[in-house]
């Protein structure tokens, strides 16, 4: 769907992008990670050609991106930043209408697809008359990313989106994000510096430093199959937490439970275990040799991590 | 002159035509500019704002046009744009310009980065992002600009009567230079009202909200349109010939008013100050004008003077005077100040004012060259028993005077001298001797007959323009209402006089005032 091939940028003489080169296939969604500076948000603003790069190529669906205008291209992507960029003059339904009026729909058109959105982004439609200072955070960034949706673009550019959000508002946005049906078809590219956030909702996590991809691969490589020292000491803090998410009841070779679907993560079944006290959850170990089950305990399980770098 | 005040309401009253008129044209002249300014302003901030490497150059370039004195940048435009409107507008323009520009490209530049980035990331292309985020956001700013820029004009616009404009300067000036309390009052307070009601107005629109602003930015052009075209409405009635007259001119008896009542004569004025009058007229900007029998710019730019052939002008002989107190605290003074006396007859004192106005020689120099001939001149004896402060009204007739008195009194007595020249009016000068901020300086028999004791008609009949009882008359009346006394004339008489082209009086056949009024009244 998106290629990315070779692409530099320079400021001056400082390289900010430095042959960067990475393909996101449709309906995936790929994280740009990695700390300030580190060139993640000057390869997003090529995308959509608020930059253009210094050298190399971007193919959308196969076309060079500077087929198209600017603008034209533009439209076909959602866009949303960390700091909304709502048009504080424009009420919620005319910034959400903004670009179907581009794109000359019609005004039912417009309205009835409004009214769709702000439902499945859980907002009231009483707010649609009011301008965005009378929202709040939360409610700001959600009708950014309405806004981004209307149109139905099939590629969705999101630079922080969560990131000027408090980190209990933000836990919640993440939420509903993953669950959102409509992104579930999309393409996406987002740019994040947190790691959790990259392993909750990244098929693939692009980790950059200095204007370089270091690792590119699913969460589960980057921490249990780090290329490097930086990549390990990245994710070091929250190691344990992204092993947790990171890890599927299916990755534990040795180990299963009848009660859940294969595709949970650890994490959910601990949080699982917090909130019905565990009582009907366990789960059983297999002895190699013998191929007996007998029934695990977390230290078995949370010893059997380290193992699973090797698979 | 008890039976002269009157009440600022009667006036207004009198004048309303005239009033009515001044207002039109100086909101006129106001919102030509204003709109100039916007037109030009607006793109040129917005193009700042988009390529800041330009911005410091342009608003350097507006802010320098911003410093030089008002009244000088009118003075340039002349050369370049003649009198009238045109010069006043640009002026007026160049004025209104930096607010404009400053205020848009701040408007503009000060727009949230995020809001730009999300509408160019939307995909709207570069007229929309300026037409629909940029220009909204930024307006309360721009309006802002606007309207610091019109309460700037409006005061601004009140010079513009000086090159023949019109406005509410014609009254503020001319009750300057008439010493007419109610005059200055007639001009001024319409033309603060002016600002007052604009600024509240725009004021009023900053305050709307941002949908509303939307309908006022379509509004504004029609009316600053609509207000521009008032400065047309006065210019409509016009006659075969112009006159361009002084402020001072304007409102005296020995000026346009007799013109009027005597000679009949009808003919469009428009008000002008001597500085740049003889060169309109040269310029065939003006046919007619008011001028000094003794200005050397006569000579220079080829006028002559129209024969008073029904005595309206009264003897303008000119004299130092003196308060009463300065006299005794410089006892030396009046026999130095003396030694001009019945020395400069007219055709010396022309000759004198052309060498100086037209061939700009200093005044000084060519004070010093005078007394030099005349071997009055001594070398100054650096004295310092009290300082003699010399006043003079601003024109080169009056700096050479006061120069020569200074060398007189530097080179007669142990006095030291300071001069303070240039000051604006009869009614300026006069005040500062009276409040005792100068001692002397040089005044006219009939100035001071008709403008600072404004007698009575009857008076003024007995009077008429022997120039003996008008001396005598002047004379015995300053001292007793003033304290001040005329000392003896130097000799010429600088009447007021109505002056045109050589080559058009002798066209049209013109030798006097009747004749031009004759002339004016055929079809």
């Amino acid at each position: 769907m998106i290629v990315v091939d070779q692409v530099s940028k320079y400021f001056g003489t400082a390289k900010a992008v430095d042959e960067v080169s990475f393909t996101v296939a449709e309906g995936e969604t790929l994280i740009l990670l990695g700390t300030s500076g580190c060139g993640k948000t000057t390869t997003l603003r090529m995308i959509n050609r608020l930059l253009e790069p210094s050298a190399g190529k971007i193919l959308v669906k196969g076309e060079p991106i500077t087929n198209l205008p600017p603008e034209l291209l533009r439209r076909g992507m959602g866009y949303v930043l960390q700091h909304t960029g709502l048009f504080p003059h424009y009420t919620i339904a005319e910034n959400m209408a903004t670009v179907p009026k581009l794109l000359k729909w019609d005004k039912e058109r417009i309205r009835r697809r409004i009214l769709e959105l702000i439902e499945k982004i859980h907002l009231a439609p009483d707010l649609l008359p009011l301008y965005p200072h009378q929202l709040s955070g939360g409610q700001q960034q959600r009708v950014g990313l309405a806004r981004a949706l209307m149109a139905d673009p099939p590629i969705l550019l999101l630079d922080e989106p969560f990131g000027a959000l408090d980190p209990i508002t933000r836990t919640g946005i993440r939420q509903e994000f993953k669950n959102l049906d409509e992104l579930k078809r999309k393409t996406i590219i987002m740019v994040t510096h947190d790691v959790t956030e990259a392993f909750e909702l990244g098929d693939r996590i692009c980790l950059m430093d200095k204007g370089r991809i270091v690792q590119i691969g699913t969460p589960a490589e980057l921490l249990f199959k780090p290329r490097n020292e930086f990549v390990s000491s990245f994710l070091e803090e929250q190691r344990l937490q992204l092993q947790l998410k990171a890890t599927k009841i299916s990755d534990m070779v040795g180990f299963k439970t009848e009660s859940l679907p294969d595709n949970m993560s650890l994490w959910e079944v601990m949080a699982l275990l917090l909130s019905s006290n565990g009582s009907n959850i366990s789960f059983l170990k297999e002895d190699e040799k013998s191929g007996a089950n007998s029934l695990a305990t977390w230290p078995n399980l949370l010893a059997a991590l380290p193992y699973l770098k090797q698979n | 002159m008890a039976e002269a005040t009157q009440s600022l309401l009667s006036f207004v009253g009198e004048q309303s035509d005239k009033l009515l008129e001044q207002i039109l044209t100086h909101i006129g002249l106001t919102f030509t500019s204003l709109l100039l300014a916007v037109l030009i302003g607006l793109p040129v901030g917005i193009l700042i704002a988009h390529q800041k490497r330009l911005a410091g150059t342009v608003l350097g370039i507006a802010g320098v046009l911003q410093t030089i004195p008002s009244i000088a940048l009118l003075g340039f435009m002349i050369p370049l744009l003649g009198i009238g409107a045109k010069p006043a507008i640009v002026a007026l323009f160049l004025y209104a310009l930096l607010p404009i520009i400053r205020n848009t490209y701040t408007g503009i530049t000060n727009v949230d980065a995020a809001v730009q980035d999300a509408a160019r990331g939307m995909g709207l292309s570069k007229t929309q992002l300026l037409t629909k985020v940029e220009l909204p956001l930024a307006m309360p700013v721009i309006l802002a600009g606007i309207r610091t820029a019109t309460v700037i004009t409006v005061g601004v616009a009140t010079l513009a009567a000086y090159i023949a404009a019109g406005g509410l300067g014609e009254f503020i000036f001319g009750g300057i230079a008439l010493n007419n309390a109610n005059m200055i009052l007639a001009g001024a307070i319409p033309a603060a009202l002016l600002a007052i009601v604009f600024d509240f107005l725009l004021a009023r629109v900053q305050r709307l909200n941002l949908r509303q602003v939307r309908l006022v930015i379509g509004a504004l052009p029609i009316v600053l349109l609509l207000l521009s075209s008032f400065y047309l409405v006065p210019t409509t009635l016009s006659t075969k010939l112009l006159a361009g007259f002084t402020p001072e001119f304007m409102g005296r008896r020995d000026g346009n008013l007799g013109l009027r009542e005597v000679y009949k004569l009808n003919i469009r004025t428009v008000v002008i100050n001597d500085a740049v009058m003889y060169q309109a007229a040269y310029e065939e900007e003006l046919d007619v004008i008011s001028g000094y029998s003794t200005d050397g710019r006569l000579k220079a730019f080829d006028l002559v003077i129209l024969e008073d052939d029904q005595h309206i002008f009264p003897p303008y002989y000119a004299a130092p005077i003196i308060r009463n107190d300065a006299l005794q605290k410089f006892p030396e003074l009046e026999k130095t100040l003396n030694l001009l006396a019945g020395l400069i007859n007219d055709s010396i004192m022309t000759e004198l004012n052309y060498q100086v106005d037209y061939l700009k020689l200093s005044p000084e120099k060519v004070a010093r060259k005078f007394l030099v001939q005349h071997k009055l001149f001594r070398q100054p004896r650096n004295g310092r028993s009290g300082t003699v402060r010399l006043g003079s009204k601003i024109f080169g007739e009056q700096y050479i005077l006061t120069e020569m008195y200074s060398i007189l009194i530097k080179g007669y007595t142990d006095y030291a001298v300071e001069t303070k020249t240039g000051l604006g009016g009869t009614k300026i000068c006069f005040d500062a001797l009276r409040n005792n901020q100068i001692d002397v300086y040089p005044e006219y028999t009939g100035t001071g007959l008709l403008v600072l004791l404004q007698p009575t008609e009857k008076e003024l009949e007995q009077l008429g323009t022997d120039q003996n009882k008008v001396y005598a008359f002047v004379q015995k009346e300053f001292n007793r209402h003033f304290g001040i006394t005329w000392l003896r004339p130097i000799g010429f008489n600088n009447a007021y006089a109505v002056m045109m082209r050589r080559i058009q009086t002798e066209e049209l056949r013109i030798k006097t005032i009747s004749d031009l009024s004759t002339y004016l009244k055929k079809p």
